[in-house]
């Protein structure tokens, strides 16, 4: 289902970041959000994830206006349906990297706890990670860390990842590895990939860019 | 959320703020263990001091359920009927059970043709009340044993044989060091206690003008305490009262008197006494010790203990003074005929309960009301002479209980306050150093009430670790005060309230209060992360994720 978004409006403060905007992204795509610093960029996903909400319009994320949904719902989508990649990964550094990775199904009643042990796992060794499941993150690199993230991001099989700024604090050789298994992950499990990014390497290895420009959202291939 | 999963990350922020965080545990478990500490030894003092209140209370009564008959036969009747009333008072009191009351008599024929009858001990705390048949074979050794076999407190024996062997007095004492008896006999009629211990016991009768005397145990010329009550003293006002006093009564008692060696002095002066008989004058000096509110003792039985109370109370030589026309007729004792018609001596009737304390010494007495806790309506508060509170333990004991109890309670009230205190302020600093984490959770799928559950499962493992620290300590600190100092207290107590030595008390007893206060803290820790949690997450949280 396509991720629709119809006309919305949102002001922080005095700055209005998006006016009347719409786009619609359909399911598997691959798009970068990009746009000068402070366009807006992150509270667009924050919209798109329902962590955040506009002024008005409407969006629809798997056939649910999330604009009308109660916060507990919200949170649902979230754990079920949205895999979140951070730019500073935010792993708890007194967790094991398994434990670590199952941190959003601790919340998702999608199966058991032992399948999401065997899921985790299953992750882990498709980032590159299997031997070191039972490492703490301070011991990991900035792009093993990642990684960990991406897993965690996908534990839950969801159908859409938002990844804001991924690849921000990792050299290239490192971001590009990261993209890879990124864009590799989400092809293989279907998912819709949005990056926020204001890198242009990294908007070039998407299929779509999408544009903030003064609040409004401009689509190109 | 699992709670295993919940415990997972509650673990996690028992890494932040270490030592806050142990600060915090440390001083909550030593707050709570003072507290556990403090109700379980209070506990421990009022239950342990029990024993002591009621052998006190214990102590008080000998009934003396005899009749005046006894030379003509026991009056088992009335024996057991007075041994009841007074049986089922205190029963009413929760000081005796049913299995406290045995009547058993006759219990012993000896071979002297006396017979015994005997009381349960326990009820009424008497001995025996042994009624002789046998005027003349009175044995206190009969009476003592029986006592001995009954495991009595006292030993109530009297001898109305007095004035028949001339020196009308008793042949010894009863004391705990040699009968491992109470020091004291109470008797039930004025007469024994002029004659038994030798103390200078007077009986004033209506007018003032008949003075039975002890004749042995004061010195020349010694000032007679009295106690009178306010009419009289207004009427009379007066410290040296001139009477006649009978030459009857002067060869009984008197030698000493007319030889002026004794506390008042015989005059030359012939007189007449208004019963008639003559005499000489005696003029003897008082030193009023104390004036009692006038009232009209009547027949009740309490009445006549709260007079003799009163009288009592003022620590005088083991001594009753009792204005006669305070009592009603049947209480009022016929002394003339007790002393000069034996044959009308026993015809006269107790018919209510009435007691009165003689004790061989001054010192004797005022240990006595020390011991004694004295109640309402025996005792009523209104008395002039009223023992002082200080010098009453049991009241001394129930008043530092009352503030003790306070202060605990008081205590008690810092101490949560200051413990919730404690946790808010880590439970404050947690959270808001959990801002971005908090966020992160956010935005992968977690609600508010999944948070909470975090939170609510970190607060409970900080309970229990506090809750761990208040209980060791809690049930340490008493064993170990029992340890230094419990000996002491019971020694102290034993000698206070003249209490066997095996009586003892236990602070350090486990008490419900270690349960108690653990749920106290658990309780404490849920109302303090609520307010908490409910200011900090919130949806302004979520805007950090942009930070």
């Amino acid at each position: 289902m396509p991720i629709e978004v119809k006309n919305i409006h949102k002001k922080l403060g005095k700055n209005i970041i998006l006016a009347d905007a719409s786009i619609e992204i359909a399911d598997g795509d691959r798009a970068a959000i990009v746009g000068p610093t402070g366009c807006g960029k992150s509270t667009f996903l924050n919209l798109l994830s329902g962590l955040d909400r506009p002024d008005s319009g409407m969006i629809k994320i798997d056939e649910t206006v999330i604009t009308k949904c109660r916060q507990n719902q919200l949170a649902r989508i979230r754990a079920d349906k949205i895999g979140f990649v951070f730019q500073s990964y935010y792993l708890q550094p007194h967790l094991t990297v398994l434990e670590n990775v199952k941190i959003p199904s601790f919340v998702s009643k999608k199966t058991t706890p032992a399948e999401y042990d065997k899921r985790a796992r299953h992750l882990l060794e498709l980032v590159g990670l299997k031997d070191k499941i039972h490492a703490i993150p301070s011991v990991l690199s900035g792009g093993e860390t990642q990684r960990v993230a991406i897993a965690r991001a996908l534990i839950n099989y969801p159908k859409y990842i938002f990844a804001d700024e991924p690849t921000g604090s990792l050299d290239r050789a490192a971001a590009q590895n990261v993209l890879d298994i990124i864009t590799g992950l989400q092809e293989r499990f279907g998912c819709t990939l949005l990056i926020v990014t204001h890198d242009p390497f990294v908007a070039g290895q998407m299929r779509r860019r999408i544009t903030i420009d003064n609040g409004r959202l401009i689509n190109a291939d | 959320m699992r709670i295993r999963h919940a415990l997972l990350l509650a673990k996690t922020k028992f890494r932040i703020r270490r030592i806050r965080l142990s600060v915090g545990i440390l001083v909550s478990g030593l707050l709570f263990g003072l507290a556990i500490a403090a109700l379980s030894v209070f506990a421990n003092l009022q239950s342990g001091l029990k024993p002591y209140l009621d052998y006190g209370i214990n102590s008080r009564y000998l009934v003396t359920a005899q009749n005046m008959h006894f030379s003509y036969g026991a009056n088992e009747e009335r024996l057991q009927e007075l041994a009841l009333k007074y049986y089922n008072e205190n029963k009413a009191k929760g000081l005796y059970s049913e299995e406290d009351l045995v009547f058993e008599y006759p219990i012993e024929k000896y071979a002297n043709g006396e017979t015994a009858v005997k009381i349960n001990a326990k009820a009424t705390d008497a001995a025996v009340i042994e009624i002789a048949k046998d005027q003349n074979n009175y044995d206190i050794n009969d009476a003592r044993g029986l006592a001995e076999k009954v495991g009595a407190k006292y030993l109530h024996h009297y001898s109305a044989y007095r004035h028949l062997k001339g020196d009308g007095r008793l042949t010894s004492i009863i004391s705990d060091e040699k009968e491992n008896l109470r020091p004291f006999v109470v008797h039930d009629y004025y007469d024994d206690v002029a004659m038994a211990f030798g103390s200078p016991v007077y009986a004033i009768d209506d007018d003032l003008h008949r003075l039975y005397l002890k004749p042995d145990n004061y010195a020349a010329n010694t000032e007679i305490p009295v106690l009178i009550d306010e009419k009289t003293w207004q009427d009379v006002h007066q410290d040296t009262i001139e009477f006649c006093y009978r030459d009857a009564e002067a060869i009984d008692y008197t030698t000493r008197a007319l030889n002026g060696e004794d506390g008042f002095k015989l005059q030359n002066t012939a007189c007449t006494h208004p019963d008639g008989q003559k005499g000489r004058t005696a003029r003897i000096k008082f030193r009023v010790v104390g004036i009692y509110p006038t009232r009209s003792y009547g027949d009740s039985a309490d009445n006549i203990s709260d007079l003799v109370h009163n009288i009592a109370k003022s620590g005088l030589g083991g001594g009753v003074v009792v204005l006669l026309d305070q009592l009603t007729a049947e209480q009022k004792i016929l002394l003339d005929t007790f002393f000069t018609d034996e044959k009308t001596l026993f015809d006269y009737q107790y018919n209510k309960d009435w007691f009165i304390f003689e004790f061989a010494t001054p010192e004797q007495a005022k240990q006595f009301w020390t011991d004694f806790g004295c109640e309402e309506p025996i005792c009523p508060a209104d008395t002039p002479f009223s023992l002082d509170k200080s010098s009453n333990n049991a009241v001394l004991m129930s008043d530092i209980f009352d503030k003790l109890r306070d202060a605990i309670v008081l205590a008690l009230a810092v101490i949560i306050m200051l413990s919730a205190i404690i946790l808010m302020s880590i439970l404050n600093r947690i959270v808001a150093d959990s801002q971005k984490e908090n966020a992160i959770f956010t935005a992968i799928g977690y609600t508010k009430g999944s948070l909470m559950k975090v939170y609510f499962v970190y607060t409970l493992i900080y309970a229990l670790l506090v809750g761990v620290i208040a209980c060791i300590i809690g049930v340490a600190l008493p064993l170990v005060g029992q340890n230094l100092v419990g000996a002491r207290i019971s020694e102290a107590l034993n000698g206070l309230f003249h209490t066997p030595s095996n009586y003892a008390i236990d602070l350090g007893a486990p008490t419900i209060f270690v349960a108690y206060m653990l749920g106290c803290i658990i309780a404490i820790s849920i109302v303090c992360v609520v307010p908490v949690l409910a200011l900090k997450i919130n949806r302004k949280t979520l805007r950090r994720l942009r930070e």
